[in-house]
């Protein structure tokens, strides 16, 4: 079973230079958690770009191509002459199709961070360790993975986070 | 930031030891809530209740209990409609204008200004459809392939205004809750009670502040931003052209749009402030909402009043420039000494002449003042648009159709309902909802040089 030590540290300066010194020393797969975004953090976790603006623009121009297919689809569908405007008005379906384009944009948005960033997850093992709700308060905390906790693995990954001045190690299985 | 004349700028945040104390300072209203916000939820429960009887009564009798009748066929509904979208306003310039422009000061009063946008955009909704006369066929507003083969007019302002503010709500929304998810996160390991702490929990969506979740959040957020911010230009300018479309003489104008996108701005940052002093004082938030928030609240009121100010110059300009007679009446004689003159010169009294105080930076700061000015202002910007409504329905180009026109109970009972049921959601959500950007705040704390004294 593959689990994972869970590091605590006081300052957000800790946490950055503990990720970078984890990394530099070929661990890879760390997680880390704040109370508040840190700047850094993701260059010093190896973060992949992210692809949400792609999701939003491909949801954007979604949502403007479905408005104006249902506003001209209307149109052809009930031919009515109204106001002198021509049967294809597209300047009358512009407003709505800036608005369908914003709405869908923003629903993609939202809905790109519940799905990239795993949430809807109401319980984590980490969740069961007393004091990692500070993590949202006070703390900050960082997941080194690690194949043997309490064994020669986990010996080693302790000595290489002694270095970062953690405030504690624990160890956490994986769900 | 530049510290202008020889005043030092004030803190945006003061004497926060650390980010645990903060966590508790700015929760303890959820915790331990302050009595007196019990108490205020009492009269405004009523009013509400008052509001939900007038519209069930306008629902049940129809729309002929309300005082409009042709010509004046629009007159409190849209005037309510159009003031609160315009409240609603400030909220999405805060959180998504000023975040654009890295505008600091945002922080503490960005989640206060969204939920009253929120709050607003449901009251505004409510009187279209109270007006549709037959609310309960709302959804024929929507393009959906109905039975009758029939589709919503596309190149009417009026379907266009459906999508402006279904669209705007909607992303309010998504916005106000996604800066929420952090906050709510820390609510729930903060609560006091195992049920509370459930409740936060569930509404959290499992946020546990890990990086991967910052990552996506703060791209979204500024997404979210960035896509808020031709929203909120654009939704006034929509509501704007339900009239500028038409042919009333006083409503066919070009200017409208941005006339009334600055509109929407000033009366929404007069709400904010009407909101937030009341609040700052009763919960002590003095050393997160400080005096420099106030102080640049108030200054944007007087830029966005002066704006309002040149457009109120510029329309009787250009229907006099434009030759056409009944622009000219309307603008210089139908609404300046017609029979709502006195609606129109408060409107001026209120807009036009009130926010320039606000040049004295002693009365910028002065709280009292600044609560009775928001007050007017508000006050002023719903005389506006009864106004615009109003008077160019009866001062149509048909002079035999010329009318007077009065409300009726139904019409005060329907205003001030929705002002009631509007603070109401605003208690309930200052009580309930973490009302305060936490997380932003802890960011900002290491930013801002903090200071240790409290001022008024």
């Amino acid at each position: 079973m593959t689990s994972s030590l869970l590091v605590e540290f006081a300052s957000e300066e800790q946490l950055l230079a503990a990720a970078l010194h984890m990394r530099a020393l070929g661990y890879g797969d760390l997680e880390a958690y704040s109370p508040f975004p840190v700047a850094g953090l993701d260059a010093a976790l190896g973060a992949p770009r992210s692809r949400i603006p792609l999701a939003v623009l491909i949801g954007a121009l979604t949502g403007l191509a479905a408005s104006y297919a249902i506003e001209w689809g209307a149109t052809l569908d009930y031919p009515l002459r109204v106001g002198g405007f021509p049967l294809y008005s597209l300047p009358a379906f512009i407003p709505i199709m800036f608005e369908t384009t914003i709405l869908a944009g923003a629903l993609t948005a939202f809905c790109a961070v519940v799905v990239r960033s795993g949430l809807l997850q109401w319980w984590h093992p980490l969740d069961d360790i007393a004091g990692f709700e500070r993590s949202v308060i006070d703390r900050f905390f960082l997941t080194v993975p690690c194949d043997d906790p309490d064994g020669h693995t986990g010996m080693r990954c302790r000595t290489d986070l002694a270095a970062c001045h953690p405030v504690r190690v624990v160890p956490v299985g994986q769900p | 930031m530049s510290m202008a004349g020889q005043h030092a700028a004030d803190p945006l945040l003061i004497g926060t030891s650390d980010d645990a104390a903060l966590t508790q300072r700015v929760l303890r209203p959820l915790w331990s809530p302050h009595p007196a916000l019990g108490w205020l939820m009492i009269p405004a429960a009523l009013g509400s209740l008052v509001f939900i009887t007038a519209l069930c009564y306008t629902f049940v009798t129809g729309i002929g209990v309300w005082g409009n009748n042709i010509p004046v066929g629009w007159a409190f509904a849209i005037t309510n409609f159009v003031w609160w979208i315009g409240i609603g306003h400030a909220g999405t310039f805060i959180s998504a204008i000023l975040y654009l422009l890295q505008q600091e000061w945002r922080t503490s009063i960005n989640r206060i200004a969204e939920a009253m946008t929120l709050f607003a955009v449901v009251n505004a909704g409510l009187f279209p459809i109270a007006h549709l006369g037959r609310p309960w066929f709302f959804y024929w507003l929507a393009p959906y392939p109905a039975t009758m083969e029939l589709w919503p007019q596309f190149r009417s302002s009026l379907t266009w205004d459906v999508a402006a503010i279904s669209t705007y709500g909607t992303v309010s929304f998504l916005f106000w809750y996604l800066g929420l998810l952090p906050d709510l996160a820390t609510a729930r390991d903060t609560a006091p009670t195992r049920l509370r702490r459930r409740l936060y929990g569930l509404c959290a969506l499992g946020w546990r502040g890990a990086a991967s979740h910052w990552r996506s959040y703060r791209i979204a957020y500024l997404l979210l931003a960035g896509l808020a911010t031709p929203l909120v230009v654009s939704v006034h300018s929509i509501v704007s052209l339900d009239f500028a479309v038409a042919k009333q003489p006083g409503w066919h104008s070009t200017i409208f749009p941005p006339y009334f996108v600055a509109g929407a701005i000033f009366s929404g940052f007069a709400m904010v402030l009407t909101l937030v002093i009341p609040l700052r004082a009763l919960l002590r938030l003095q050393d997160v909402i400080t005096m420099r928030h106030i102080d640049n609240m108030a200054k944007v009121l007087l830029a966005t009043g002066s704006i309002v100010a040149y457009s109120y110059l510029l329309e009787p300009f250009t229907a006099w420039y434009s030759g056409d007679p009944y622009e000219r009446y309307i603008q210089l004689v139908g609404r300046p000494a017609g029979p709502f003159a006195w609606v129109f010169w408060l409107t001026i009294v209120c807009n036009v002449l009130v926010p320039q105080v606000l040049w004295l930076r002693s009365l910028r700061r002065n709280l009292v003042a600044l609560l009775i000015i928001s007050l007017l202002v508000q006050l002023g910007m719903w005389s506006e648009r009864f106004v615009i409504v109003v008077t160019s329905l009866q001062r149509g180009a048909l002079p035999s159709s010329w009318s007077s026109y009065s409300p009726t109970l139904i019409d005060a009972c329907l205003l001030f309902g929705s002002m009631s049921l509007f603070l109401f959601l605003f208690l309930v959500f200052v009580r309930f909802v973490p009302f305060i950007a936490l997380s932003e705040l802890k960011l900002l704390r290491r930013k801002e040089p903090v200071e240790t004294q409290v001022s008024p």
